[in-house]
């Protein structure tokens, strides 16, 4: 009888207690007339961590490009758009660039936005055994590479030069027309030297993270959700139009939609295939679609038997029905493609366009990925291990190409879903035999995607190393505009008759967003920007 | 005058009467079970799903076979129960499903069986310190999370369908040890397990041959009870990504791509479902009916 009474009380208390906080907060959070709306958008991936200088994961930037900026940015048209730097002139080779920074840009602890702080930031990327994954992004500039392999250990020889706190001076390798659009890219974003001193690895945490962003980390609960408020101090505040931004995790499509009716989220990420004939039916103003140059393919182990004899990665690579499984299986208006450059990015990068290849007509490739198996030893799959293949998403796409290589190559493979980071470790570790990839270009530049394919690359997933595709990269880079492309189309073709990769299709994303939010764009290469983004009423 | 001569006792009186003709315990019990209808009816479809998933394979589509021109199609006279987004006949994956999910159930079930009532005998039988270390042995396993232990499993070892039997069988066993301990620390002290002694009946003969099998009723009852929980658990591990391989079906994964996509293709969902929860409740009806028939006295409770 005591304790019961006791527990009774306890309950009216909390009761009495919840309905006071209850009381307050809703007294608090009553709607002001200036009060800027908020925004939720889903995140997918967990990211590992929010240093600009680290971090790889196009997932990661959507939320550090909303904290810090680097110095020019994507327009939503796809051109290079002021941010840190209000100006910038060129040397007439393309040789020197000159940055002119903003005067009232500061970070959000107050402190000016100098020309240093940038070349700091540089340096830290830069140094030999920093955990920079895309440090191969500054390569343009004089030195750099040979900075990050040791050749060179004096940071002033490296083509970065602060004329004032204002300006900023940098010196290229050899003449490059798209420095801008690898200026734009994830790495080159700025840390806070002092920042990033005083609290070494745990300088992104909410508490002690500073950027020179439109946003501040005001919350980061990992795999629920990440908390950005509006920052005050940042110079184009008035383009500001959203005052907080939720990022809050999904694990997938499904989980994500049905938030998305029930209110939860305001835009998602993706859309299950089962939902997008209803939305495009129900609620076309809602749905979006938009082609990216995301390139998925298979990447094949090249150091594991069998998959080092090329004759096999081709002839996998030939037996996949990729018109079937776009149109039947992924039903998302992704693009079949055979070679691994989006065809988009050859016309962007020069004036005249190639002509799309001739596809041909799977049959034929069938008959000739069954010779070639042949000529490999393994005639219909006789003696063929057993391979796993492995991916951190879409499992029916799998099943689809674990059916094809089964009733047409006779080979079995088993499926393997793991969770990104992981699926990622092992790619980069060689602990995997097939593995579903995407290469999303970090720039618009044909060289970044064949980039990652030599030998020296921490992004050769395959382990692919051919001595005439790293030289004709390494002569790539020195040659301009037409020739220039000629050697890549060359190195291209060569990489897909080696057939390192298998590529599927060119990713599309369908997204779901009501039509009251305005300026949100879709950037082909994952690349946010919250500017003039707004909710109307 | 008191003359009791034996002869007083009407003869015959003894002989008339023919001697009742006893019924052994099983027979009893068929008798029990006949009279319950629902776990007559259980049994049935409990046989009916038998056949239907270990013969009906022969008659039906390949449950691996694609069809991605066809897709997901509402069930027609070419594929009674629809077909799956890439085109397979769900029937046959129905089918082939089920048979995983009952073979994990019945194979997981013997496992717990074996161990459980092995080690659950002795630790009754032999009593004193080695029944109670025995027994905290068991205990601790229970304080386990299960699921976890499980999982980790699956992650060290691989995700091999074997090791799914293993796995469930490993971690089923242990309410059949107590079971059956239970059982045999009231038996050991009856007059005939005495007489074995007496007549040196060794301890392994007076286990498996005077013990065990007067558990088995409990035994059995608990067994048709653990398929289903054991099928339940399967499709539970299915349902987190754990269970089987892919293209391979069971109940689980069958339910559980369906729930993704339910609301516009209900065929997936429905009869994977409908199937899961006769097959569970037909197991249950058969389980509680044998309760009722072979152990009287809990029945009662």
């Amino acid at each position: 009888m005591h304790t019961l009474a006791l527990v009774r009380h306890l309950y009216k208390g909390a009761l009495t207690l919840g309905l006071i906080i209850l009381a307050v907060s809703c007294s608090r959070t009553t709607p002001r007339q200036d009060l800027k709306p908020s925004l939720r958008i889903s995140q997918r991936n967990e990211p590992a961590d929010l240093d600009p200088g680290t971090s790889s994961l196009p997932d990661d930037f959507f939320i550090i490009r909303a904290l810090s900026e680097g110095l020019v940015t994507i327009s939503p048209q796809g051109a290079p758009h002021a941010a840190a730097a209000i100006t910038w002139t060129h040397s007439k080779d393309e040789k020197i660039w000159t940055f002119h920074l903003r005067p009232n840009a500061k970070w959000s602890n107050g402190e000016p936005v100098t020309a240093f702080d940038f070349i700091e930031s540089y340096k830290r990327v830069l140094t030999p055994g920093s955990l920079a994954l895309k440090a191969e992004l500054l390569f343009p500039v004089k030195n750099a590479r040979k900075f990050l392999n040791g050749e060179l250990t004096d940071f002033s020889a490296l083509g970065f030069t602060a004329l004032d706190p204002l300006t900023l001076v940098i010196t290229l390798e050899n003449p490059t027309p798209e420095f801008l659009m690898y200026v734009c890219s994830g790495v080159w974003i700025p840390i806070n030297p002092r920042t990033v001193k005083q609290w070494g690895k745990d300088w992104t945490k909410p508490e002690h993270f500073i950027g020179n962003g439109p946003y501040l980390l005001k919350q980061w609960m990992p795999n629920q959700k990440i908390v950005l408020q509006q920052n005050p101090l940042y110079h184009d505040a008035d383009k500001v139009l959203i005052s907080t931004i939720e990022f809050i995790r999904f694990d997938d499509a499904e989980s994500e939609e049905r938030a998305y009716r029930s209110g939860g989220v305001d835009i998602t990420m993706s859309v299950p295939v089962s939902k997008i004939p209803v939305y495009a039916k129900d609620r076309p103003t809602e749905i979006h679609r938009s082609i990216l140059a995301e390139t998925r393919y298979i990447t094949f182990n090249t150091k594991k038997y069998p998959l080092n004899d090329p004759r096999v990665r081709l002839a996998l690579s030939l037996a996949l029905d990729r018109d079937k499984l776009v149109t039947d299986v992924l039903k998302g208006g992704q693009q079949p493609i055979e070679t691994l450059i989006p065809h988009a990015l050859w016309s962007a990068a020069q004036s005249s366009s190639f002509a799309l290849p001739a596809r041909t007509r799977r049959e034929h490739n069938l008959i000739r990925a069954k010779q070639l198996m042949r000529d490999a030893g393994f005639p219909d799959g006789k003696n063929f291990p057993s391979i796993e293949l492995s991916s951190w998403t879409n499992i029916t796409l799998l099943e689809a190409i674990q059916d094809t290589f089964k009733k047409d190559l006779g080979i079995d493979i088993t499926l393997n879903i793991q969770e990104a980071r992981v699926h990622l470790a092992s790619l980069q570790n060689g602990n995997y035999t097939l593995g579903l990839i995407n290469s999303i270009p970090d720039v618009a530049d044909p060289l970044a995607i064949l980039e990652n394919f030599t030998t020296e690359s921490p992004n050769n997933y395959p382990h692919f190393s051919d001595p005439l595709f790293d030289q004709a990269i390494t002569r790539a880079r020195t040659l301009t505009k037409n020739k220039r492309y000629d050697l890549l189309k060359d190195a291209e073709t060569r990489l897909l008759e080696l057939a390192p990769v298998a590529p599927l299709y060119l990713n599309s994303q369908n997204w779901l967003m009501p039509a009251r939010i305005k300026g949100w764009a879709a950037d082909p290469l994952w690349r946010r920007s919250y500017l003039n983004l707004e909710i109307k009423p | 005058m008191l003359s009791l001569s034996p002869r007083s006792i009407p003869e015959g009186s003894l002989s008339a009467a023919p001697i009742e003709k006893g019924n052994s315990l099983w027979k009893d019990a068929w008798q029990r079970l006949k009279k319950n209808r629902l776990a007559v009816a259980g049994g049935l479809f409990v046989i009916f799903l038998f056949l239907l998933y270990f013969i009906g394979p022969i008659f039906c589509q390949h449950y691996e076979d694609q069809n991605l021109d066809l897709g997901a199609s509402s069930p027609s006279l070419s594929h009674l129960f629809g077909t799956d987004t890439l085109g397979r006949d769900l029937l046959a994956r129905l089918i082939y499903g089920g048979r995983i999910s009952l073979t994990v159930g019945l194979i997981a079930t013997c496992v717990a069986l074996f161990i459980g009532v092995t080690y659950g005998a002795i630790a009754g039988f032999a009593g004193g310190k080695i029944d109670t270390f025995m027994m905290r042995i068991v205990d601790i396993m229970y304080a386990l999370p299960f699921t976890i232990f499980v999982i980790l499993l699956m992650v060290f070892f691989g995700r091999n369908i074997f090791l799914l039997f293993f796995a469930i069988g490993a971690v089923e066993w242990l309410t059949m040890a107590r079971i059956v301990r239970g059982q045999v620390l009231s038996i050991k002290r009856m007059e005939f397990i005495e007489a074995a002694r007496a007549l040196g009946f060794g301890r392994r003969r007076i286990i498996f041959r005077h013990i065990i099998p007067n558990v088995l009723g409990p035994v059995i009852v608990y067994t048709t009870l653990t398929i289903p929980s054991v099928m339940l658990l399967e499709a539970f591990l299915s349902f987190l990504g754990l269970g089987v391989q892919r293209p391979m079906s069971s109940l689980g994964t069958l339910i559980k791509d369906g729930a993704d996509s339910m609301e516009e293709y209900w065929w997936l969902i429905m009869y994977p479902a409908a199937f899961f929860s006769l097959t569970l409740i037909s197991l249950n009806f058969l389980g509680d009916g044998l309760r009722d028939a072979l152990d009287v006295r809990t029945s009662k409770d």
